[in-house]
């Protein structure tokens, strides 16, 4: 539960102090796009990748200076430790999660910057650039996002970005076709999310992911989703939504093609980046505001939410692994296999619906997905490498690379183990912890659970012959032309931080789960709106009196009990 | 040196030496004499680890593994701060560390009897295999890198008490043993080892799952352990065990479940049938050092995940099952006999003699006769039972690795395995055949050699446990022979000119075989040397098991269907097999 002791006031000035690395990501974007367009426009496209490489490089480290303010005592006074607020009105959550996650977010970014330039593939590097640091903008919003509408702007202006940047290849018409298929996807899939979230605010008279929760859960508990058909629906559509996003399937299937078509850097910031904000988006949807419609508290099996995501949750892993089987294609492999994660991720998600310890479940979703995306970026790197080598990213094309760079195979080796799930690396634990999670609910929904956590072992250990493939290539084949002869740094950095926090973070889980976890807690709560604490000292113009803030409960509480009862089964509103 | 920092060192010598080697210059002397040098340094712990074990005023042996581990505690002391008051006894043997707090997971390493029998095996039969593989001339440094990483690993298993430490330990090892085989293995080797990489994985997840089940069941709220309330929720294997043979915590149906998780895990290890098929291909494409390591040590994993886990934690579900596993073992036995008396290739017929053995070893832990004829807790024929697994276990591991060793002694100087071409070697290198023929009458079961001694006393387990499988098991002593004596004449006796001036055994190759050959003998002679201080542990597991309250539940709803079936005539073999059947 939040802490609810009055807080001292905040005063507005600081709230721009919160987003401060937000803004200064959207202002570097355009000073990236500018400084292209003003001292770039004949450089050749290598060089003008270098230099805009360094200049996104160096704004996204002042970036990160700001959002390390947000977790560290600083002279910003913006720390966020322990605390759960809510800003601007409740859209945006200022807590712990946003900074531990948008300081993992700008690290990635800060590895995917480094990575880019590498491999000079397109013409347009100031867009480029420009819309990977705005993309990242929505990513951190997306992970801040306390409601419905700032959640799907920042949904959609991230996929929006996205969608240019998988189809920059300025030489393959698969790269055009990975951004079009990408774009086909995503725009039906966000306008069936866009209908779900509709629905929901139909029947719950707000946008706010906690008024939602409240509306739904009674007082008795969850009641599921028993004879509720218009939140059936909404369900579905939202579902549909966020297993696009997510790659889960049956929605799964753009991915593939856009992974493989796709520019490697872009194709890493889609696997990693967007991929852990949208599934803290989808925690936030389903765990926080629609949590009272995961099912009957205390027994998964009730009509609700929990069944339909286990049920694909089993499907994605299920069948993401054994495409993944025969695939020749190096990120193609990884597209099936980030499918297959997404899988297991979901597990994590139903025990947050479910479970007794929701917050210990998402400590365990976010574990996985901050080390998931460090791997997956690795191993991208290494696709980056390849495609630049030798203009392809076949897995044939890794062979003997554990001769000719020991070190840089030995980190993809500890990558692709993390990945497969095998101690003592961060991938084992963080699959543990969420199949974990999952046991951690009642009598009943234990047992319904332990086929979804067998089901994902077993699984690991089908993935494990498709990432083996990778060691086979890299230690066992000769090596053939020329992969590997120069080691670019855009390279090396991504690969080995990433393999030294699957091996840190393996060894000593606790040193990320616990951030994690502190992280979860106020996910889960309900933010305060510190201007809403005490409305004497409110710095807006129109200062709210005492009776206007009792009014707003009033008609707060009012439009709770009207949700309340528009969910009565039977009642015509249903 | 403090008993904790000893017990580390046994895993951690060969672990840092696995990463010093790496750093080494390249010259490929340097680098094996290393290796040795810390398998032997690890051997020399073990052996001092023993000799605390059981000497000294006061020496661990003589109170129980459980009761050790318990009185090593870690309380918080204070939460907010995250320090742990670790309360540890010095000179027991157990160590006990907060890992990660969260999960309720420790450091938790101990030994008793049965894991040191183990260790010390495991010790000698590096130390010799890193001797055979001085003839490795391919990437040297990550061979034996890769070498001493299994090394540690399999160390480890054998030490660790805590269910996610032993997980991590088993798991770690698949790596080394996959690149070991792929990389220098025979022409098939990259089928061979991903074969046993996901055969293992497979089973490995099963017993995860077995673990998980355990950690979160939610059974009797009264229960208690040491006065404590107990709700699950731990991996200590000691303190989990304790719950489920002394309280009824873990009911007859989730123990049914969790042991047949853990069995099928485990057997895919030792491996029994149906889950074999990956042991021919792996030794046949492992190279001769890593057979030995893969038949004298790796199968025992499987074995002792039985007896440390399987049986202890699930103690009425492997009540339960014990008919079908007893069926199993028997048929293993009969099944790898046959099938090693089909082969042709030296080495595969090794490979499934292995199969045999180990079936041996199964039959010996589900030969659960625990009630006498009154009906009382009468277990010293299971005790039997599980002691002849244990020794059979002890005894294979000498063996195979020494018949491994054979094959690889014939296959440097013939260069084939192929059993049809090879004859007439006694003539030819009488040393070589007199150490095989030690060696192969050992694995056989001669009296006065070590498998005699499993063999007798898993048998004589079973007669109690069950007629007809037991008649079956003995007689399946006449496939072995028929298998080994064919073999050894295939080998060794007849005259063949073709090999002749093949050049006999060197001197390091009879260094690696004089203790296996001693051994054989020893152990066949004086049993006592190891079962005095292996068996009080023994001992000690099997009266936890029978003394289980929910195993006598299953007897008790057992003889309540008997008598529902009205009072049957004195039965014999063939009615109790068929009611084992039906009822089981």
């Amino acid at each position: 539960m939040p802490t609810t002791t009055p807080q001292p006031l905040v005063p507005l000035a600081r709230e721009w102090l919160l987003i401060a690395p937000e803004l200064w990501l959207a202002l570097w974007g355009l000073v990236v796009l500018l400084a292209d367009v003003a001292f770039f426009r004949d450089a050749p496209s290598a060089r003008r990748a270098r230099f805009l490489g360094i200049l996104a490089l160096d704004g996204t480290l002042i970036a990160l200076l700001l959002a390390l303010a947000r977790v560290v005592p600083s002279p910003l006074g913006i720390e966020l430790t322990n605390q759960d607020y809510s800003i601007f009105g409740g859209t945006l959550a200022a807590d712990p999660s946003t900074a531990w996650l948008s300081l993992a977010v700008l690290i990635l970014l800060s590895l995917l910057l480094v990575l880019s330039p590498t491999w000079d593939f397109t013409d347009h590097w100031g867009e480029f650039f420009a819309l990977v640091l705005w993309s990242t903008v929505a990513m951190l919003l997306l992970i801040a996002a306390e409601e419905l509408l700032t959640l799907f702007l920042a949904l959609e202006t991230m996929t929006l970005c996205l969608y240019v940047i998988a189809a920059l290849e300025r030489d393959r018409k698969r790269s055009s076709e990975a951004g079009l298929k990408y774009f086909v996807y995503g725009s039906v899939a966000s306008a069936f999310f866009l209908f779900g979230l509709s629905l929901i605010f139909g029947l719950t008279g707000t946008t706010r992911l906690h008024a939602v929760r409240e509306a739904l859960v009674g007082s008795a508990g969850s009641l599921g989703l028993e004879g509720n058909i218009a939140g059936s629906v909404a369900v579905l559509l939202v579902l549909v939504g966020l297993g696009f996003k997510l790659a889960a399937v049956p929605f799964h299937a753009w991915a593939p093609d856009t992974y493989e078509g796709a520019p490697a850097p872009a194709a890493s910031w889609i696997a990693t980046g967007s991929k852990l904000a949208s599934f803290v988006a989808a925690t936030k949807i389903l765990a926080v505001a629609l949590g009272g419609w995961a099912a009957q508290t205390g027994s998964p099996d009730t009509p609700g939410w929990a069944l339909p995501v286990a049920l694909i949750s089993a499907a994605s892993m299920t069948l993401g692994n054994l495409a993944a089987l025969s695939q020749r294609n190096f990120k193609r492999l990884l597209a099936y296999s980030s499918i297959a994660q997404a899988g297991y991720v979901l597990v994590g998600v139903v025990a947050a619906g479910v479970s007794r310890d929701p917050a210990r479940a998402v400590g365990a979703v976010l574990f996985y997905m901050v080390t998931y995306s460090f791997a997956t970026l690795g191993a991208f790197a290494v696709a980056a490498w390849l495609a630049r080598d030798l203009g392809t990213d076949e897995l044939d094309d890794l062979d003997g690379l554990g001769r000719r760079r020991p070190i840089m195979a030995l980190c993809l080796l500890v990558l692709m183990l993390s990945l497969i799930g095998l101690p003592p690396f961060a991938g084992f634990f963080g699959k543990l912890a969420l199949f974990m999670s999952a046991l951690e609910t009642g009598e009943s929904g234990r047992l319904s659970l332990t086929w979804l956590v067998a089901l994902g072992l077993i699984n690991s250990a089908i993935s494990a012959y498709y990432y083996v493939r990778v060691l086979r290539a890299m230690y066992l084949r000769p090596a053939r032309g020329d992969v590997g002869r120069s080691l670019p740094s855009g390279v090396f950095w991504p690969l080995t931080v990433g393999a030294a926090v699957a091996l840190f973070f393996g060894l000593i889980p606790g040193a990320l789960f616990e951030p994690m976890q502190a992280a979860a807690v106020p996910l889960l709560a309900s933010g305060e709106d510190p201007r809403g604490l005490s409305p004497e000292t409110n710095p807006f113009a129109t200062r709210p009196t005492e009776e206007d803030a009792a009014r707003a409960r009033e008609l707060r509480r009012q439009q709770i009990e009207q949700g309340r009862q528009r969910l009565q089964p039977g009642t015509p509103g249903a | 040196m403090s008993d904790d920092l000893i017990l580390s060192l046994l895993w951690v010598v060969p672990l840092g030496g696995s990463l010093l080697i790496l750093g080494l210059p390249r010259d490929d002397r340097l680098v094996k004499s290393f290796a040795l040098g810390v398998s032997v340094l690890t051997l020399g712990l073990a052996i001092w680890v023993f000799g605390l074990y059981v000497g000294g005023a006061n020496p661990p042996a003589v109170s129980a593994l459980r009761d050790r581990a318990a009185a090593n505690r870690i309380a918080e002391a204070d939460q907010v701060g995250g320090a742990w008051q670790v309360t540890d006894v010095p000179g027991d043997l157990v160590v006990r560390h907060p890992w990660i707090p969260l999960f309720n997971i420790e450091y938790l390493l101990g030994v008793d009897g049965i894991s040191l029998s183990l260790l010390l095996l495991t010790g000698l039969i590096s130390v010799l295999a890193c001797l055979a593989s001085w003839t490795i001339d391919k990437q040297v440094k990550g061979y034996f890198s890769l070498f001493l990483l299994l090394l540690a690993s399999m160390m480890g298993v054998f030490l660790a008490l805590d269910m996610f430490l032993f997980f991590v330990f088993f798991e770690v090892m698949l790596l080394p043993m996959y690149f070991l085989i792929a990389i220098w293995g025979g022409e098939n080797r990259e089928y061979a080892a991903i074969k046993f990489l996901l055969y293992t994985l497979f089973g490995s997840a099963l017993i995860l799952v077995g673990i998980l089940v355990l950690y979160f069941w939610g059974g009797d709220a009264t229960a208690s352990v040491r006065g404590q309330p107990f709700a699950a929720h731990s991996f200590d294997m000691m303190h989990v065990a304790e719950a489920a043979s002394t309280t009824s915590f873990y009911g007859v149906p989730v123990q049914t479940v969790v042991f047949g998780l853990l069995l099928a895990g485990f057997l895919v290890k030792l491996p029994s049938f149906p889950f074999h098929t990956w042991l021919p291909d792996a030794h046949v494409q492992a190279p001769t050092p890593i057979s030995m390591i893969l038949a004298g040590v790796l199968l025992k994993i499987g074995g002792y995940g039985l007896v440390r886990l399987a049986w202890p934690l699930a103690p009425a579900g492997a009540y339960a099952w014990s008919g079908f596993v007893a069926a199993l073992g028997v048929f293993s036995i009969v099944y790898g006999a046959l099938a090693a008396m089909a082969q042709t290739d030296f080495k595969k017929l090794v490979a499934y003699s292995s199969v045999s053995h180990m079936g041996y070893v199964t039959l010996g832990m589900a030969a659960m006769g625990l009630f006498g004829r009154d009906g009382s807790i009468d277990p010293r024929y299971y005790a039997y039972g599980v002691n002849g697994a244990l020794y059979m276990m002890l005894a294979h591991g000498i063996t195979s690795a020494g018949m491994f060793f054979l094959v690889g002694v014939i296959y440097d100087r013939a260069h084939t395995r192929d059993l049809a071409k090879l004859g007439g070697l006694w003539n030819v290198m009488p040393i070589y055949g007199a150490i095989g023929l030690v060696i192969f009458f050992g694995s056989m079961g001669l009296p006065g050699l070590c498998g005699f001694i499993a063999e007798v006393f898993v048998v004589l387990s079973a007669f109690h446990f069950n007629r007809l499988l037991a008649v079956v098991a003995a007689l399946a002593v006449v496939l072995t022979a028929g298998y080994i004596l064919w073999t050894i004449q295939r080998v060794w006796l007849g005259r063949n000119d073709h090999w002749k001036g093949l050049p006999d055994m060197d001197r390091r190759e009879l260094v690696i075989a004089a203790p296996l050959v001693v051994l054989t003998v020893v152990m066949g002679i004086f049993p006592q040397a190891i079962l005095s201080w292996a068996s009080p542990s023994v001992e000690r597991m099997v009266t936890d098991v029978a003394n289980a309250p929910t195993v006598r539940a299953v007897e008790v709803a057992d003889q309540a269907v008997a008598a529902e079936q009205g009072p049957a005539a004195e039965p014999d073999g063939w009615v109790e097999l068929a009611e084992t059947a039906s009822r089981r």
